[in-house]
């Protein structure tokens, strides 16, 4: 019997149309994205390679972001959220679940899209994830982050890599991205955290985030004053 | 074994201590009636954070249901009820 649900699990990974449209896609957006983003991505500190699941947190500044992380992380298969106004149609429904899209109510969040989310870290997936909770455009201050982002990662324990996405100015720009280093959030806010752990867990991200902030600013003014803290960083790894 | 609404409520109480160590409401007073937000002072990530914690206490599993549907603790006891009947 067990044999036979082993067989059936092994059929199951197999299946080739899980992840074709999403590498289809992938791969044919890409020179279309490199010519009009030409993403710049910087790292703050080392450049760290993850291999299991993690979370990757960003600020939400234009509706492109999940083109901008997808190549900032190039050779990871990403799942996002995506609002459920977007699923009007059972072809647009079978489009987004084939882009590894997870479901979100924003009005009623559902149960489903936390399991969900959880389940893909656990799987060893990369999930992208806005914590301003809705699209920022035309501010350059970020919005205060939603703290279900630090459960959703303490659940599945995995590291959150937090991302800053530098505000488009016109369509034409390049577009630029700064990632940091990983936050281990069990060793932030403790095995069985209280709600103010999480509260302030979601501070920090930001607090990070907004250093990566600075850092793109000071780059921007004058690259070679800032890039002292990514090259010591390079030599010592 | 299936809990009793009362015994369910003792849980609950627990699960609400751990999760609220540091403003912990008047647990004494927990009715059914007690809302959820507006007299036990809890954010969406507080109600995620408990239902989390009653999945993993009750073994059970919250399907298709969003945060919007349990306003009171009565809410929450009567969907645990159900869960263990099924």
């Amino acid at each position: 019997m067990s044999s036979k649900n082993n067989l059936k699990n092994k059929k199951k990974k197999i299946t080739v149309g899980d992840n074709f449209l999403y590498d289809f896609v992938k791969v044919t957006g890409s020179i279309p994205t490199l010519i009009w983003m030409r993403p710049k991505i910087l790292h703050f500190g080392k450049k760290h390679k993850i291999k299991g699941g993690f979370m990757a947190s960003a600020n939400h500044c234009s509706f492109v972001d999940p083109i901008l992380i997808h190549c900032v992380f190039w050779k990871r298969r990403m799942y996002s959220l995506a609002t459920k106004d977007l699923y009007t149609t059972k072809l647009r429904t079978w489009f987004f679940n084939r882009m590894h899209c997870i479901q979100v109510d924003k009005e009623n969040f559902s149960l489903n899209s936390f399991h969900e989310v959880t389940r893909q870290l656990k799987r060893g997936k990369m999930v992208s994830i806005y914590p301003e909770g809705q699209l920022n455009r035309g501010s350059q201050e970020m919005l205060a982050f939603k703290s279900g982002v630090i459960l959703m990662a303490h659940s599945a324990r995995v590291p959150i890599v937090p991302v800053y996405l530098v505000p488009p100015g016109r369509w034409y720009q390049r577009r630029a991205a700064v990632v940091g280093e990983p936050i281990d959030v069990r060793a932030l806010c403790g095995d069985m955290p209280t709600v103010d752990d999480l509260n302030r867990a979601g501070d920090y991200v930001h607090q990070k985030e907004e250093e990566l902030k600075e850092f793109y600013q000071k780059f921007h003014k004058n690259p070679k004053m800032a890039q002292p803290t990514a090259v010591s960083n390079k030599r010592r790894s | 074994m299936a809990l009793s609404r009362n015994e369910i409520k003792e849980k609950l109480a627990d699960i609400m201590k751990m999760v609220m160590r540091d403003r912990l409401p008047d647990l004494s007073a927990l009715r059914e009636d007690s809302h959820l937000v507006n007299d036990l002072g809890l954010n969406s990530v507080g109600v995620l954070y408990i239902v989390i914690a009653i999945e993993e206490f009750f073994g059970i599993e919250f399907e298709n249901v969003g945060f919007g549907d349990f306003a009171t603790i009565g809410d929450v006891v009567d969907y645990i009820e159900q869960k263990q009947q099924e």
